[in-house]
């Protein structure tokens, strides 16, 4: 070969690379092997895993099994471990909740259900305070809107309305009748506590809502006819402050503020000036008490570490996600039937992505500059618990985390093409993505903004880290007994697999900071 | 992936637990308040007609009310429904509205020696508003096919009491309809009217128990309505006593879709007027207002306990 062909060839080739960037190791791309994906996929989507519920013994067979391959991958534990714990509790309504309320030297008792209802993020106090009305209880900078403002809460009993001014107004500034995070009990509970309150009462607001029936969390325990079970899992966070929380009814408003009449006529003050309408209630004394209890069910995520080989670089990280667990099996069923929700795609296909994805890193001879964490979550089927648990309380600081590539239900449907997530919100990512898909050949397909909430990518957009959501879209067996290890594509999988390890590799060894774009 | 907002489970709720009037309303297509559960709240639309035709006797101020009609006759009614609807799931609410014009018609069969009364009802036009800011849904159905024309059979006693009911024409729908119809064919709602001379500010109470298979289970929905005889007015041409009604509704039962175990439990009040004209023995118009606060819980592969609200507030006319 002449020189100057050879050197045509050796600046072409570079050239050739999207944006003149390290290729991917070639041992790594042949360690994605479609075999191995199958083998991961028939363990986790087995009828002897009875559906990976959350949590459940078979959930922490699973998590061995990811951890032994992460190890013998030659990932490395995270904070000495590969396990990333995490709580989920269940939240009981205590025995002890009473609300009293004190008027001109009156007090009277209220009964719960019929005049209040603790809400389920409530405290394990008692308090007894004055009472002021904070308006709909909302500090919204954005919308130039703060009912606190220049009011003093502090060790007070805070009364507020729900929703948000104009509810049924499309002209509302609180983007017309969809309602904001600002509508939402949580956001007013952390407002309420952030502004020093030492409780909280809940009103329905009545200029738009007719029943103001004290509706709060429905308790089993106050339901003859809803089964204990029922109570959901939530994700139990590091104790922080909380108050206690309860929605109170007509007759308690009635008490408080004069009528139903008065507080109408306040809110919708409110709703026509766009200003804030808040006082302290004089000579209105409440007497607050709620309890609950909580029962921990301990729960893991899986991670594995790959350091980076950059003295500099190594302190950011790279996250390549999938969530292991699934929704168990049917707890009443016939004999001979399928029961068992085997969740194959669901997500036992993303899983095994990751830990092929895992096996690629190990066997590249040349490590990314970037460390790597490979991830899988629990909880996701509950309400994407294991990824918020970690955003929460991550095990690598957040603002040293550059991307995140979450691999949900990537193994059935059209074996050419992949729904790929994030399109208006990681453009830099999104362009890495199809650079490399240059080599893979995947029809690329972005219409899938419906489902951002829908995976565990969601927390980490939450926190402002850039991702991409892969993803081969729903189909008959979803959340089925059907979602069975047969039906699923390995080579699909493993060619998902290499675009992703492909992506990451790029962004594994580049100093680039990516963006995300909040949508409009 | 998390089943939050599409369709993998559907809870049919159904529209005799929310337009819980306790009017002789007969559901001429009762559309449950459907939700799906991730797909969150569509509720429905009710489509109720109610008709009624009262003989009476007059004397001294009292009345004697009771049913009657003439074989050949042909009622028609309009009604007018506004359904707000709000449930929280996993720390969102999720709030829609329904509003609903329906126009039906009565033709009465039959009238037996004892006075029992036969007739066959069916809707004429039906035009629901379907509303959820949420979901950015903001749609108008009118006339779906399966239900105009469809007719139903139903035999009362004089005193408004229901005997039997007969399905002439199966309501069949597609799409979003028959997502938040549940699938259920007519059902019909009856008043009893007192079987005493009743006079001004007099009551009188019914208490039923209605037993509805819906949601792939049994549900119970009890209710009891007190009747007061108010004052005497002009209605639409016709000289009609006021009855003044109030009540309470409760619904209870369980169900199974899809692998999951569903849950329900509510109360709520209705109040009301109905326009009873009694010279003519015909009902002339009635508003209602029922109100029902409901836990749904889920459990299986996911646990839920979800709060509801629902608000509905009817008004229905005599056409002709």
């Amino acid at each position: 070969m002449k020189f100057s062909s050879l050197f045509i060839g050796i600046t072409a080739f570079i050239l050739g690379r999207p944006g003149n960037n390290p290729a991917p190791p070639r041992e790594a791309l042949e360690a994605i092997r479609a075999s191995d994906i199958r083998q991961h996929i028939n363990f986790l989507a087995a009828d002897s895993l009875k559906g990976r519920n959350t949590p459940s013994p078979e959930l922490d067979r699973a998590a061995e099994y990811i951890a032994a391959e992460f190890k013998r991958a030659g990932l490395k534990p995270l904070q000495g471990s590969y396990f990333n714990n995490f709580n989920l509790s269940t939240i009981r309504l205590g025995n002890e909740n009473a609300l009293a309320v004190t008027t001109g030297g009156r007090e009277v008792t209220y009964t719960i259900k019929q005049d209040f209802m603790p809400f389920d993020m409530t405290a394990s106090k008692m308090v007894t305070a004055p009472v002021v009305f904070a308006g709909y209880g909302i500090t919204a900078p954005e919308y130039g809107y703060d009912d606190y403002a220049d009011l003093d809460v502090k060790n007070k009993i805070v009364l507020v309305l729900r929703h948000e001014p104009g509810e049924k107004d499309p002209a509302s500034p609180f983007t017309g009748e969809k309602e904001t995070t600002h509508s939402q009990t949580s956001t007013k509970v952390q407002n309420a506590i952030d502004h020093g309150a030492a409780g909280l009462l809940i009103v329905t607001d009545p200029a738009n809502h007719r029943s103001l029936a004290p509706r709060g969390f429905p308790w089993p325990s106050l339901f003859e006819g809803i089964p204990d079970d029922a109570l959901p899992l939530t994700l139990a966070l590091a104790e922080k402050e909380k108050i206690s929380v309860v929605q109170v009814g007509e007759t308690v408003i009635q008490q408080i503020v004069g009528s139903v009449d008065t507080l109408r006529s306040w809110q919708q003050e409110i709703d026509r000036t766009r200003k804030t309408k808040s006082l302290a209630l004089t000579n209105v004394q409440v007497k607050l008490q709620t309890t609950t209890e909580t029962a921990l069910q301990p729960t893991r995520n899986v991670v594995g570490l790959i350091e980076g080989s950059d003295k500099k670089l190594k302190n950011e990280l790279v996250v390549i996600g999938a969530h292991y667990d699934h929704v168990g099996y049917k707890k009443q069923h016939e004999e001979g039937e399928d029961y068992i929700f085997n969740g194959a795609d669901d997500n036992a296909s993303g899983t095994s992505a990751v830990l092929a994805m895992a096996q690629a890193f190990s066997a590249s001879k040349k490590k990314p500059k970037r460390s790597v964490l490979l991830m899988t979550f629990a909880g996701e089927e509950k309400g994407l618990f294991g990824s918020r648990a970690y955003v929460e309380q991550p095990l690598w600081a957040l603002e040293n985390t550059v991307a995140m590539l979450n691999l949900d239900m990537v193994g059935r449907n059209s074996p050419d093409s992949v729904s790929v997530g994030s399109v208006t919100r990681s453009p830099d990512l999104i362009k890495i993505n199809e650079e490399e898909n240059q080599s893979v050949g995947f029809k690329l397909d972005y219409s899938i903004e419906q489902f951002h909430n829908r995976s565990d990518q969601y927390n980490f957009a939450r926190k402002k880290i850039p991702f991409l959501f892969y993803f081969t879209g729903l189909h008959g067996d979803y959340h089925q007994v059907g979602d069975h290890p047969d039906k699923i594509n390995e080579h699909k999988i493993a060619r998902i697999a290499t675009l992703a390890f492909r992506v990451a590799w790029r962004v594994a060894n580049t100093a680039q900071r990516y963006q995300l774009v909040e949508p409009q | 992936m998390i089943s939050m907002a599409d369709s993998d489970l559907t809870i049919q709720i159904p529209k005799s637990a929310i337009d819980n009037s306790q009017f002789k309303i007969f559901h001429s297509n009762s559309y449950g308040g459907s939700m799906r559960l991730q797909k969150l709240s569509k509720i429905t639309v009710g489509v109720v007609t109610l008709s009624m035709i009262a003989g009476f006797a007059v004397a001294a101020g009292a009345y004697k009310l009771a049913f009657s009609m003439k074989k050949g006759q042909r009622f028609i009614y309009k009604m007018k429904t506004t359904t707000e609807q709000s449930m929280e799931m996993m720390g969102r609410e999720m709030a829609s509205s329904v509003n609903g014009t329906t126009v039906m018609h009565l033709d009465v069969e039959e009238v037996s020696k004892t006075g029992d009364i036969t007739f066959v009802y069916a809707i004429d036009s039906l035009q629901t508003h379907m509303k959820n800011p949420m979901m950015q849904m903001d749609s108008t159905f009118k006339n779906p096919a399966g239900v105009i024309g469809k007719r139903t059979r139903f035999t009362m006693t004089a005193a408004g009491k229901k005997i039997s009911s007969t399905v002439i024409d199966s309501v069949k729908l597609s799409g979003v309809m028959a997502q938040v119809s549940g699938g259920r064919q007519n059902t019909f709602t009856l008043i009893e009217l007192s079987d005493k001379e009743i006079k001004a500010g007099e009551s009188w109470t019914t208490n039923k128990v209605d037993t509805i298979n819906q949601a792939g289970g049994t549900l119970m929905l009890t209710s009891s309505t007190t009747y007061t005889v108010g004052s005497e007015v002009d209605t639409l041409g016709y000289k009609c006593v006021r009855l003044i009604t109030k009540g309470k509704t409760a619904l209870k039962g369980e169900g199974t879709q899809m692998g999951a175990k569903l849950f329900f439990e509510g109360e709520g009040p209705t109040t009301g007027v109905v326009y009873f004209a009694p010279k003519e023995g015909l009902l002339v118009a009635m508003t209602t207002d029922s109100d029902l606060e409901m836990t749904i819980a889920v459990t299986g592969p996911q646990n839920m306990t979800i709060p509801q609200t629902t608000a509905t507030k009817t008004s229905l006319v005599l056409v002709k």
